[in-house]
C-alpha cells in the first residue's frame, strides 16, 4: 500500500501536463537574414464545426521576434504569448537562402540540442522565408499545414529534395560530406521546389540549377518517380515513372576521391512520336540514349559540385570510413573539398506499355 | 540484461575505439559468449544453493572479499544506470518532473519485486519479456527505413589495437549479468547444468542480436562520427519515427513503457541475486533477505543522486566500472574450473569433461 502511494504521487502526470488549451502549438518556423524569427500557430479557435466559415488566410497566425539565436527567439517569443509555447510538433523550418552555412548549423544545432524538439522537422530555404511560412492554400487546412505536407508526400514529386533537421546535422558532422536544403521559391499565390542549396564548408550557399540537381538526385537515390526526355535518331521521346537505385563505391588517394558508381533505372515509355511503333529493337536504343543522357546528367553535376569544393553525395565520407589511416592526416575540410573522379556506369530498362505492347 | 545500459549504447564504445568500433563489439560478444559458457561450467562440480554457497567449495575464505567485490561493483553499476534513466527520462520526455521522484519510483518497485520469491519475479520477466522485445523489434523494423549507411558498419581497413582493447572494455557494463545463470541455474526445475549452459550461452547471442541491431541502426543511419557525440543515441533515432496513417505521430512512445518495465526488471534481477547470495552466505531467514532488498535499494538510490550529469555516470560506467568487472570477470571464471580440478585432483581430464558437458548435473 505504501508502495502505491510513492507511486501514485510521483506518476509524471502531476508534474509534467500542460493541457492542450495552455500551449501554443509552433508548426513552422522562419528565420532571415535580419535576424527576424517567425513563428507559425495554428489558430485556436478553428474547430471542426467552424472550419468551412473560417477564410483560409486566418488558420493560421504568425508571431515575428528579432533575435540572433534559437533560445533568444524563443525567450522573446514567450514574452508575447499567454500560452506555453510548445514546439513538440515543429513541423518544418525555413532559414533565408542568404544565411551562411556556419548560421544555418548554428540554428539547427541549437534546436538539436535543445532537446524539446524532435528533430523530424523538415529545413528548407527560401528567398523570402517570412513570407513562406505563411503562405496558406486551399490544398491544405488546419491542422495540416501545406509545406510540411508538400514534403511529408514522398510518393507525390519526381525527385526526393525534402531533408529533415537530423539528416542535415548528420551529413553537416561528418568530415567528408557536404549538407544541403531544398529551396523554396515563390510562385503567385503558391510556391516550387526543384532545387538544392548547397552548403560547401567555404563561401556562401549556392543554388545548384534544376538540371544539376537532378543529376544530383540520381547519385544520391532520390529518385522515385521522374520524367526523362531523350533524343531518338532526332525524335523526342518522353520516359516516365523513371525509377533509380544507385550501387556506389569510392575509396580515397591523397589528392581525390575515386567513386565507382553504378545506377540501375526502370521506366516507362509515355510519349511516343505520332505513328511510331514501339518494338523492343527501338526499347533497346532508347534504353542506350537514356543511359547517356543520365551518364551525362551525372557527369555535369559532379563537375559542377567539384567546381564548388563540395561532396553531397558523401563519397569521400564513406572512403574515409574505410581508410582510416589515410583519412587521420586529413582535416575535415580537405576531405570535403576533394574532387570526386566518378566512373559512371548506367543501366536502363524501359518499356512501353498498355495498348503498345 | 542489456535493459541496463542500452540507453548510452553504442556512444560509448564509438568515443573509446572510433573507427575500429566494429572490432571492438564483435570481440566484446565472442568474449561474453564464452565467459558464460565458461561461468556456466565449473557450478556442477561444487555443492551449493547459491553462487555463494559454491565459492566456497572453490575459493575457501577467498569467497568473502571476492563477494564483496563483486557487491561494490553491482551497487555502483545499478545506481548509475538508475541514474542515466532518470535522467534520460528528464531531459527528453520529462523536464518538469525532478528526478529524484523517477527514482524514488523505480526503487520502490524494484525493492517490492526483489522481495518476491524467485518464481514470482520469474513469472513478472516471462509476462513482460515479449512485449518489451516486440515492441523494440516493431521500432527497430521501422527505423531499418532510415538506415543507409551501410559502409559505416564495416570495420576499418588499418588496425588499432590500443583503440579496439578500450572499446571492447568500453562494452562491458552490457555483459554484467549479474551473476544470475550462476546463482539461479541450480534451480530450474527438471534441467541439468547442461542445458541450463545452453540456454545461457543462448541468451547471451540473442542479446548480442539486439546490441548488433542497435548499433546497426544507429552507425547505419547517422555514420560513426556524429552518433559519437549523441548521449542517448538509440532514443534519437527512434525519437525521429513518425508516421502518417495512425493516431498517434510518434510511435516511439511505445518503448518507454516497455524500458520502464526493462530496468525496473534489469535492477530487481541484480538484487535479488544479492540477496539471496547474501542470505546464503550468512544463513539467514528471509526477513534478513528483505532487509537487505531494500537496504541495497536505498543504497543505490542514494548513490544515484551523486551521478549529476550524464557525462559523470557514464564516466564512472565506462572508465571505472567496466574495467574492474571485466578483469575481475575473467580472472575468477577462468580461474574458477581450474582450482576446482586441482583440489579434487586429476585436474584436465575433470576440467575437460566439464567443460564439455558430460557427467554434469
Amino acid at each position: 500500500m505504501a508502495i502505491l502511494v510513492v507511486l501514485l504521487f510521483s506518476l509524471t502526470g502531476c508534474w509534467d501536463q500542460r493541457p492542450i488549451e495552455d500551449r501554443a502549438v509552433a508548426i513552422a518556423v522562419a528565420v532571415s537574414r535580419a535576424d527576424q524569427w517567425a513563428f507559425v500557430f495554428p489558430n485556436v479557435a478553428v474547430t471542426v464545426s467552424n472550419l468551412g466559415q473560417i477564410p483560409p488566410g486566418q488558420e493560421f497566425y504568425a508571431l515575428v521576434v528579432r533575435a540572433q539565436t534559437w533560445p533568444e527567439a524563443l525567450r522573446r517569443l514567450q514574452t508575447r504569448m499567454s500560452r506555453q509555447v510548445s514546439l513538440g510538433e515543429l513541423q518544418i523550418l525555413v532559414v533565408d537562402k542568404g544565411l551562411s552555412h556556419a548560421a544555418v548549423t548554428r540554428i539547427i544545432d541549437d534546436m538539436n540540442t535543445d532537446g524539446s524538439v524532435p528533430a523530424t522537422f523538415w529545413v528548407a530555404a527560401a528567398a523570402q522565408p517570412l513570407a513562406i511560412v505563411q503562405l496558406t492554400s486551399p490544398q491544405s487546412i488546419v491542422p495540416y499545414y501545406i509545406l510540411s505536407q508538400y514534403f511529408d508526400c514522398t510518393a507525390c514529386h519526381a525527385l526526393t529534395l525534402g531533408e529533415h533537421a537530423w539528416q542535415w546535422w548528420a551529413d553537416d558532422g561528418t568530415p567528408g560530406d557536404t549538407p544541403y536544403l531544398p529551396l523554396i521559391e515563390a510562385r503567385a499565390d503558391s510556391f516550387t521546389v526543384r532545387q538544392w542549396m548547397v552548403y560547401a564548408t567555404d563561401g556562401p550557399p549556392i543554388a545548384a540549377p534544376p538540371p544539376i540537381t537532378e543529376g544530383m538526385a540520381y547519385l544520391l537515390g532520390r529518385v522515385h518517380a521522374a520524367v526523362l526526355s531523350v533524343d531518338v535518331r532526332g525524335m523526342p521521346f518522353e520516359l516516365d515513372r523513371v525509377q533509380a537505385s544507385l550501387r556506389e563505391s569510392s575509396h580515397l588517394t591523397a589528392r581525390a576521391v575515386i567513386a565507382r558508381i553504378r545506377i540501375q533505372v526502370k521506366g516507362n515509355i509515355g510519349d511516343t512520336p505520332p505513328h511510331e511503333v514501339l518494338s523492343r529493337a527501338l526499347e533497346k536504343v532508347i534504353d542506350r540514349a537514356a543511359a547517356a543522357r543520365l551518364t551525362q546528367l551525372c557527369a555535369e553535376a559532379i563537375d559542377w559540385t567539384n567546381r564548388h569544393h563540395a561532396d553531397p553525395y558523401g563519397f569521400a565520407k564513406r572512403a574515409a570510413w574505410q581508410d582510416n589511416e589515410l583519412a587521420e592526416d586529413m582535416s575535415s575540410a580537405t576531405l570535403s573539398e576533394l574532387p570526386v573522379r566518378a566512373h559512371i556506369d548506367v543501366e536502363v530498362h524501359v518499356q512501353g506499355e498498355g495498348v503498345m505492347r | 540484461m542489456v535493459a541496463g545500459g542500452v540507453y548510452i549504447w553504442p556512444e560509448t564504445v564509438l568515443r573509446d575505439a572510433g573507427w575500429d568500433a566494429p572490432w571492438s563489439v564483435l570481440i566484446s560478444i565472442g568474449c561474453a559468449l564464452g565467459l558464460v559458457y565458461l561461468s556456466a561450467s565449473w557450478p556442477p562440480l561444487a555443492p551449493g544453493e547459491t553462487e555463494f554457497g559454491r565459492m566456497r567449495t572453490v575459493w575457501g575464505p577467498w569467497r568473502w572479499p571476492l563477494f564483496g567485490a563483486m557487491l561494490a561493483l553491482y551497487v555502483p553499476l545499478d545506481s548509475v544506470l538508475m541514474a542515466l534513466f532518470s535522467h534520460m527520462l528528464h531531459q527528453i520526455f520529462y523536464p518538469l518532473t525532478p528526478r529524484w521522484i523517477f527514482m524514488a519510483s523505480i526503487v520502490a518497485m524494484v525493492g517490492w519485486l526483489a522481495s518476491a520469491p524467485l518464481s514470482h519475479i520469474a513469472r513478472n520477466i516471462q509476462w513482460w519479456f515479449p512485449l518489451i522485445i516486440g515492441s523494440f523489434f516493431l521500432l527497430a523494423v521501422m527505423a531499418l527505413t532510415h538506415f543507409h549507411e551501410g559502409v559505416a558498419l564495416m570495420p576499418a581497413a588499418h588496425l588499432r589495437l590500443w583503440p579496439i582493447a578500450r572499446g571492447t572494455v568500453a562494452t562491458w557494463y552490457l555483459w554484467m549479468q549479474g551473476e544470475v545463470i550462476v546463482t539461479v541455474g541450480g534451480h530450474v526445475r527438471g534441467a541439468s547444468w547442461r542445458q541450463v549452459r545452453r540456454w545461457a550461452v543462448g541468451a547471451i547471442a540473442f542479446q548480442a542480436v539486439v546490441v548488433l541491431i542497435i548499433y546497426a541502426l544507429v552507425v547505419g543511419t547517422l555514420g560513426p562520427t556524429i552518433s559519437s557525440t549523441l548521449e542517448w543515441p538509440v532514443i534519437y533515432i527512434f525519437s525521429n519515427l513518425t508516421v502518417q496513417t495512425l493516431f498517434i505521430s510518434r510511435p516511439s512512445f511505445f518503448i518507454i513503457v516497455a524500458w520502464v518495465v526493462a530496468l525496473v526488471l534489469y535492477l530487481t534481477i541484480h538484487l535479488f541475486v544479492l540477496s539471496v547470495n547474501l542470505q546464503d552466505g550468512f544463513q539467514a531467514s528471509e526477513g534478513y533477505r528483505w532487509g537487505v532488498v531494500w537496504g541495497l535499494s536505498l543504497v543505490e538510490w542514494i548513490l544515484a543522486q551523486w551521478w549529476t550529469t550524464p557525462l559523470l555516470a557514464t564516466d564512472v560506467v565506462i572508465h571505472l566500472i567496466d574495467p574492474v568487472a571485466l578483469a575481475l570477470t575473467v580472472s575468477t571464471t577462468i580461474l574458477a574450473p581450474l582450482i576446482l580440478g586441482v583440489r579434487r585432483g586429476n585436474c584436465l581430464p575433470r576440467v575437460a569433461r566439464a567443460l564439455g558437458g558430460r557427467n554434469s548435473r
